[in-house]
């Protein structure tokens, strides 16, 4: 339909033309393809208010935080409900429809939802997936997620959907009704449907748009020149509400500068006096935000916001040229500059990832009021969102390479490299230490932009190299235009997240205890390796499994060139959440560090279809990969399968497991049975991507 | 259906426009729809695109197929003077004799009309009471009376009456310019360009000049007892030449509005127009609409009826199934009594519709209804253009035929583009001309 969509664009232009389109209820906005899908409520319109109908002569009330209410229903329709079922109250427990496949193909299937124990929202994104077509619903009383019903109830049920019979079971005191019919079409032409919906039915729910939904939104999801937090002065700390009255009034001074917010009722209340009811000076106050009635009327005197830096007036200075002595002369060493930063990238991401885990935060965000504990859990979770950032760089970078025809590079550096042989290098040495004042300054210094440094005194910073890369690829001769438009998208993207890493490390440095203090820490600097003694040793090697098993993953992620990168990537993701994340816990809950010791990595075998240069790739010094392991034999054909492929990449993990599935300790018992569970996920998930392909590697 | 029949695709400064003849309604459509639509009527297929929009099939047309029911008058023209003071070339109306002998409309006849169309309307109704010819002042003082007489018996009854008047105005009087001014005249001076070229073509008996006496009669109606509206209709022939400047020259003349008519069907021995001729009318028509429009959007007055008439109906997106009223809500009384389908037609027995004694013939206006239904007419049927141009003038067609299709669609076709750049450029001129001018409220 959306296709359709794109396509006719008409618009009434005399009177005839306008009666004939328009006069049938709603506004030009209320055309779907004009709106944006949002709700919170929603920009042009409630979207919710377009499903509340999708059953024929039902409505159902999708505003709701616990289930879908049946609000009505037309008697006029036979269907087996009364009046006293509604009163006593219907929800929708289950849809079986024409829902899209989920690879994106565009093709359809009948698809079964549980829908009870849902939020309203949560199931109108359920409905707005259902497509043309028959549909049956089961409607029963209120009914919380894990609750189950009668087996004998469950068989009735069944069996009513077999026949197709609009049919009402008992059940306790009350009834259960399933109900067949054809998804209502909300749209006519293009057009809102006028028999379905009423005019203002679909606006109604929207009050003051934008500016009541600015207010309202509760998901800290603005764009960038609405943003919710900025920062009032270029290179200072991005911690200041964008929606804070700025009238400067009860002597608070505009712009602000007072210490990052941790309460939100201070957000929303302001502050003017501490804890013991001491009148602050101004610049410590915090302005309050602006309610509704203040946002609406002024919300188009909120300033310019550009880089995240709010400002009245913005004087664009042209980006100066680099020398062309200064850009990479060719192919061969741009290749070579994208292999570092793979390595880079991958090296960065552990020093994160260990300075994450290295903070004795809470897990589950701390109350409110328990403000050290809350900074701490704000600190140690925007390191991680840098750190999940990295990963993606690491995939970019990769996805890069393999563009050029190079393949793959899983590297990890152990220091930096004077690549130039000019001495202007962030030297380096990369190693695990935990989240203290020095190494939070490290990850500053590499994230800084480029352009807050002097190129004549200062070292080149990651940025720096990235955009010295850019120039150069779009410069090159020896790349294809349509090669060039994929990757300079690749690499400006990179460069724009590096600005906000650098903005978010300033933040954790203010959020994070000052100086030489270490209370907050639970991880050591540069730990060794445990004593083959020592009760946390198996969690360890877990650990060390856990990320080898990732990165054998990456690697057919990465060769799998990018039609499946994102699928691929997705079922990558259950390894790293539901295994080495509980692993690493794991470990330093039983007083341990986790060692990302690198492991060797099956390059051959793992990298599916994708080409190996062996020779480039073993006379690039950048790549440690070790190319010296032996393959293991194959059975059978000289080519692995698929199985055999993925097999091999889950197999550090599930030797482990078959071994701890015995173990006296019954944390490893566990561990090692949660880990076989997401192993057989990832295998799943990866073949069944894999073999939606007809080739074989 | 037919699909270049339904569907005309309109290009313009303003971008690409979708005409769909049912409704006439006009949309605005990007260019990748514009080209499939295309695509599909030069193989004869109706767009898939746009099939929503169409009519039939089970969906309402604007316009139906079924002729209408013969509706009660609103409208009627008296021929209060079957004979003329001129004698121009073209003349349908041969000195207004309509081929048979002079003759002036009696008070009894026209007082008998007048009554008849007052008592047959219904309530509260608007009524136009026409005085046509010839020349109606050659009948002045019927014009006189049943203007009166009409006028206070309409209102009496309830009803709004308004008068129209054709005239060539070289006998207008004093007393006559007085009576247009005072009661709720619209009228249209006959005038066909500066002294050469109507002189050329509009004689006075003897050697006098008739552009002379004409400014004179209409200065007695511009300067002294100026009407409720005033406009010229020119007369055009193969021999009027460029026309743009003789619209320059009838709008300093002070009227209200001015527009062209080609002279189609004219006695033997006068050039009319042909295919040839008419592409060259067209040319200087469309010339005299891009002069109108950058007018409008400069907010400057260049009332050329003929566009601003245009650009109305396709604002409103009027749209119907005959030329006009004629037969219908309109009728013309001859001089004797007689209806006729239209002031035209007088005395052609095809277009009699009974009489004042006996009453309208209905059962020949239904035929008559039924048959000029333009879904009906050849070559109208598959013209895209036929609901705004119901099929052309009687008189012209039973003449001659449909001689001025190429030349209406193309006119057609730039009123189309002209709204739609207009209707960005200029969108107050469509809510309120007159604010639009900048003379909020006046009076045109």
């Amino acid at each position: 339909m959306t296709g359709e969509l794109q396509k006719r664009k008409i618009f009434p232009l005399n009177q005839t033309a306008h009666s004939d389109f328009l006069v049938r209820g709603n506004p030009v906005t209320t055309r779907p393809d004009d709106a944006v899908e949002n709700t919170f409520p929603g920009l042009e319109f409630d979207h919710r208010n377009l499903e509340k109908q999708f059953f024929p002569g039902l409505v159902f009330e999708l505003h709701h935080d616990e289930a879908a209410w049946l609000r009505s229903f037309d008697p006029t329709r036979d269907y087996p409900i009364t009046e006293a079922d509604r009163e006593a109250g219907l929800t929708l427990w289950h849809v079986r429809g024409n829902f899209p496949t989920m690879d994106g193909s565009g093709q359809v299937e009948v698809s079964t939802f549980p829908l009870f124990g849902m939020g309203g929202t949560e199931i109108w994104q359920i409905l707005r997936e259902l497509e043309a077509g028959d549909v049956a619903i089961v409607l029963g009383p209120p009914r919380a997620a894990g609750q189950t019903t009668p087996a004998q109830i469950d068989d009735q049920v069944q069996q009513a959907l077999q026949t197709g019979n609009n049919t009402a079971i008992s059940f306790g005191a009350s009834r259960l009704v399933v109900l067949f019919g054809r998804r209502s079409e909300y749209l006519v032409d293009g057009v809102i449907n006028p028999s379905v919906f009423e005019a203002g039915d679909l606006t109604r729910s929207l009050c003051a748009p934008w500016q009541y939904d600015f207010t309202d939104c509760g998901c800290w999801y603005w764009a960038s020149n609405k943003p919710d937090m900025v920062a009032v002065s270029e290179s200072g700390p991005q911690i200041y509400n964008f929606q804070r009255v700025r009238t400067g009034a009860n002597g608070v001074p505009e712009p602000p500068q007072h210490a990052p917010v941790v309460a939100l009722e201070e957000w929303t209340r302001g502050r003017t006096s501490d804890a013991v009811g001491n009148a602050l000076p101004g610049p410590e106050r915090v302005p309050r935000q602006m309610n509704h009635a203040e946002l609406i009327n002024e919300w188009e005197s909120l300033p310019v916001v550009l880089n995240d830096v709010e400002a009245s007036k913005y004087v664009t200075k042209p980006v100066g040229p680099i020398p062309d002595d200064q850009l990479l002369p060719d192919v061969g060493s741009i290749l070579a500059r994208l292999s570092y930063l793979a390595s880079i990238e991958h090296a960065l991401m552990v020093e994160y990832l260990y300075a994450y885990y290295s903070v004795a935060a809470p897990r589950r965000r701390p109350d409110l009021t328990n403000e050290p504990a809350l900074r701490l859990y704000e600190a140690a979770n925007t390191i991680l969102s840098v750190a999940i950032d990295e990963m993606r760089h690491f995939r970019w970078v990769n996805e890069i390479l393999v563009l050029l025809g190079h393949a793959p590079v899983l590297a990890r550096a152990d220091k930096t490299i004077d690549l130039d042989h000019d001495g202007r290098f962030l030297d380096h040495t990369f190693a695990l230490i935990p989240a203290r004042e020095e190494q939070i300054d490290w990850f500053i210094a590499v994230e800084r932009p480029s352009k807050e440094v002097d190129p004549e005194t200062r070292p080149d910073t990651i940025d720096g190299m990235y955009t010295r890369l850019l120039f150069s690829i779009e410069r090159s001769s020896e790349i294809s235009q349509d090669v060039k438009d994929r990757i300079l998208h690749l690499i400006k993207l990179i460069i724009d997240e590096g600005y906000d890493h650098y903005h978010r490390f300033l933040r954790v440095k203010q959020l994070l205890p000052p100086g030489p203090a270490n209370g907050h820490l639970q991880l050591p600097p540069n730990p060794a390796p445990l004593e083959p003694a020592h009760v946390a040793k198996e969690f360890e090697t877990r650990v060390n499994r856990s990320y080898e098993v990732i990165l054998n993953l990456l690697l057919i992620v990465f060769g799998r060139g990018d039609a499946e990168h994102g699928d691929l990537i997705e079922a990558t993701r259950i390894a790293m959440v539901d295994s080495m994340d509980v692993e690493i816990q794991a470990l330093i809950n039983a007083r341990g560090a986790p060692l990302f010791s690198v492991p060797q990595v099956l390059a051959e075998r793992n990298l599916g279809r994708f080409a190996l240069a062996r020779q480039k790739t073993v006379a690039d010094k950048l790549v440690v990969l070790d190319m010296s392991v032996p393959k293991p034999p194959l059975t059978g054909s000289a080519k692995p399968s698929f199985t055999q492929i993925v097999e091999a990449a889950t197999g550090p993990l599930d030797a482990l497991n078959r071994a701890h599935a015995s173990a006296a300790d019954k944390d490893l018992q566990m561990l090692a049975a949660h880990s076989a569970s997401a192993m057989q996920r990832v295998r799943t998930r990866f073949l069944s991507i894999m073999k939606s392909e007809s080739d074989v590697p | 259906m037919q699909a270049e029949a339904e569907i005309r695709v309109v290009r313009s400064a303003a971008g690409t426009h979708l005409f769909l003849a049912d409704g006439s309604r006009l949309f605005d459509i990007d260019d990748d729809t514009a080209r499939g639509i295309e695509a599909d009527l030069a193989r004869g297929r109706l767009p898939e695109s746009i099939s929503g929009l169409l009519g039939g099939l089970g969906r309402r047309r604007y316009i139906s197929f079924e002729p209408i029911s013969p509706p009660a008058l609103r409208s009627i023209s008296l021929n209060v003077a079957q004979a003329c003071n001129m004698s121009c070339g073209y003349c349908y109306a041969d000195r207004g004799r309509f081929g048979g002998n002079a003759s002036l409309m009696g008070e009894a006849v026209a007082r008998h009309a007048v009554d008849q169309l007052i008592d047959s309307a219904p309530a509260n109704s608007d009524l136009v009471i026409g005085f046509m010819g010839g020349e109606p002042f050659v009948n002045r003082s019927l014009v006189h009376e049943i203007t009166a007489y009409a006028d206070n018996r309409a209102r009496k009854a309830g009803h709004r009456p308004r008068f129209s008047l054709t005239t060539n105005a070289t006998l207008l009087t004093e007393a006559d310019a007085e009576l247009l001014g005072r009661y709720p005249f619209s009228v249209t001076v006959s005038l066909d360009g500066d002294a050469a070229t109507n002189d050329r073509q509009r004689r006075l008996p003897g050697r006098q000049s008739a552009y002379e006496r004409t400014i004179n009669g209409l200065r007695l109606l511009t300067d002294r007892h100026r009407p409720r509206h005033i406009s010229i209709r020119a007369t055009v022939s193969p021999l009027s030449g460029a026309l743009l400047p003789l619209l320059e020259h009838f709008f300093s003349l002070g009227v209200d509005e001015a527009g062209f008519a080609p002279v189609l069907a004219a006695p033997t021995g006068f050039p009319a127009f042909n295919g040839a001729s008419l592409v060259e009318f067209t040319a200087e028509m469309i010339a005299c609409g891009e002069h109108a429009k950058a007018a409008i959007s400069g907010a400057r007055r260049f009332p050329f009826s003929n566009f601003e008439t245009a650009l109305q109906e396709i604002h409103r997106g009027t749209h119907r199934p005959y030329p006009c009223g004629a037969g219908a809500g309109y009728m013309s009384v001859g001089s004797k009594g007689d209806y006729f389908a239209c002031h035209r037609l007088v005395d052609d027995a095809e277009f009699r519709f009974g009489d004042l004694e006996s009453g309208l013939n209905e059962t020949r206006r239904s035929v008559h209804l039924r048959n000029m239904h333009v879904d009906r007419q050849e070559p109208c049927k598959s013209c895209w253009a036929r609901y705004l141009c119901g099929g052309g003038c009687y008189h012209e067609v039973a003449r001659r035929g449909r001689l001025g299709c190429d030349y209406i669609r193309a006119w057609l076709e730039f009123c189309l583009a002209a709204y739609a750049e207009l209707s960005r450029s200029a969108p107050g001129y469509f809510e309120n001309p007159d604010r639009h001018f900048g003379q909020p409220g006046a009076a045109r």
